[in-house]
């Protein structure tokens, strides 16, 4: 009975070294994710009113840079010998930001409610450990 | 009253066919890995219906809404965290689950073709995996895709339905979205159907030392054990959904190759950085190798210490695969597709 209180203890260590260190990428950091939130709302990507340009698809489709027959007749995101130069031309290289895990700030929306679900599956966890139905 | 109001419900639902005699030490944590990990697939498919309704899968707005969910809307973060890290306990889950059917030989007679019901159900998790890191579309998931064709491309006409050949005009993304909320869903659900139903049919298999008949329980006291491990996993994905945010990236710059991939994926990286066609020949080695294993292993002995060699290949197959995940996290990308 007392190993069954180190279940979610020994998952839950588990669980987070397998987060420590993991590494994606992202283009922002938390403060132009804290400016960006406030445009964000402004630009809603759920517009009701008019009809957004048509800009040209840079990822993938009729305009894809992994299709063999480039349909929209586009220039590739990266030509060889057009990038931009720099005061010494040398090319400027698209720098790519490394993302990685981050603490979710107590600011997040909904955050105490998030808390309160946690709260409960806890409990709910902690009781059916004390007593379980039909055992 | 109550008594009668449980036992009427029970008799109209037909519960009471649930109260047959299974084997005691189901009741076990070991034995209980593979309900954990169909929990965690629960819980999967709850909170990816949720978050659907606010992704939009098109290359141009498809980050954009995945950005616009976790900044802008009450408990998008929380849900987008619980998807992810569902994801992320399950691969551990099943992968525990699969090393104890290994352990106890519950591979054999008469039960493998459960094993290969298992094998596919594998193969379904790791494209869901893939395919749910793809369709953010961040950088992370421009360069998983650009592996995934660059090994497409290859296979010839076999790879053509993968690629953006097979419907000309139309977003890889939006299909690649179709089958992961669609197509991988469904034929997984009707795996794990057939999965539970051999299970129930051959009874669960016994514990490979045991030399007396098992002691048995009814099948309603291992419904209450998975209910409260059901509900830890839970917890447990609640708790790092709170504490941990999942990566995102902005959209991707189309070209480079600077990211790795998620830890389910990077022993491949790593595999790939001693020699790119390791994309091409590893994946159906080892599927091969695992299909293999029931009718490679034939004898009736279960017991571990009496199958010395099945365990030293376990052994150096896990200390393969952890070595691998860790020298692609901490190794630098010395090629280029």
């Amino acid at each position: 009975m007392n190993r069954k209180f180190l279940y979610l203890p020994a998952f839950l260590v588990l669980s987070l070294a397998l987060a420590v260190g993991t590494e994606a990428h992202v283009g922002h950091d938390k403060k132009e994710a804290a400016e960006s939130e406030a445009p964000a709302a402004q630009e809603s990507i759920y517009g009701t009113g008019e009809t957004p340009e048509a800009s040209e698809p840079e990822g993938l489709g009729s305009g894809s840079p992994f299709s063999r027959t480039d349909l929209s007749g586009k220039e590739p995101a990266l030509p060889d010998g057009d990038l931009p130069e720099a005061e010494h031309g040398e090319p400027i290289m698209p720098q790519v930001k490394i993302a990685q895990h981050s603490m979710n700030p107590p600011s997040r929306k909904g955050y105490g409610v998030a808390v309160g679900i946690t709260v409960l599956s806890g409990l709910g966890f902690g009781l059916l450990t004390l007593k379980r139905p039909r055992d | 009253m109550a008594k009668s109001v449980t036992e009427t419900i029970k008799e109209r639902l037909g519960l009471q066919l649930l109260e047959y005699d299974i084997e005691e030490h189901a009741n076990s944590l070991r034995y209980s890995l593979g309900g954990m990990t169909l929990t965690s697939f629960v819980v999967l498919v709850i909170t990816g219906i949720l978050l659907a309704q606010f992704f939009v899968p098109d290359p141009e707005r498809a980050n954009q809404s995945v950005h616009y969910l976790v900044d802008q809307v009450y408990l998008g973060w929380f849900l987008r965290g619980v998807h992810f890290w569902a994801a992320d306990v399950l691969t551990v889950t099943l992968l525990l689950h699969m090393v104890r059917v290994f352990f106890t030989a519950s591979y054999k007679k008469p039960r493998e073709v459960n094993w290969l019901v298992g094998v596919g159900l594998l193969l379904l998790m790791t494209s869901l995996i893939f395919t749910g890191t793809v369709i953010k579309w961040d950088q992370e998931a421009y360069e998983a895709l650009a592996h995934f064709l660059w090994v497409a491309e290859r296979l010839g006409p076999l790879g053509v339905p993968l690629t953006e050949e097979f419907a000309q005009g139309v977003p890889l993304l939006t299909r690649l979205y179709m089958a992961h909320i669609s197509l991988l869903p469904l034929i997984t659900i009707l795996l794990l159907g057939l999965h539970l139903f051999y299970i129930k049919y051959h009874r669960l298999s016994p514990l490979p030392q045991a030399s007396e008949p098992p002691k048995v329980m009814k099948f309603t006291r291992h419904i209450a054990y998975l209910q409260w491990s059901g509900v830890g996993i839970v917890t447990l994905i609640c708790v790092l959904a709170l504490l941990i945010q999942p990566p995102l990236g902005d959209k991707p710059v189309l070209g480079l190759e600077v990211t790795k991939p998620p830890w389910q994926f990077v022993w491949i990286y790593a595999l790939e950085n001693l020699w790119v066609p390791f994309l091409i020949v590893a994946p159906p080695i080892i599927v091969l190798a695992l299909i293999a294993v029931p009718f490679v292993d034939r004898s009736e002995e279960r017991y571990w210490k009496q199958r010395p060699l099945a365990m030293a290949i376990l052994a150096l197959t896990l200390i393969l695969f952890i070595g691998l995940v860790l020298w692609g996290k901490f190794t630098t990308m010395t090629h280029s597709m």
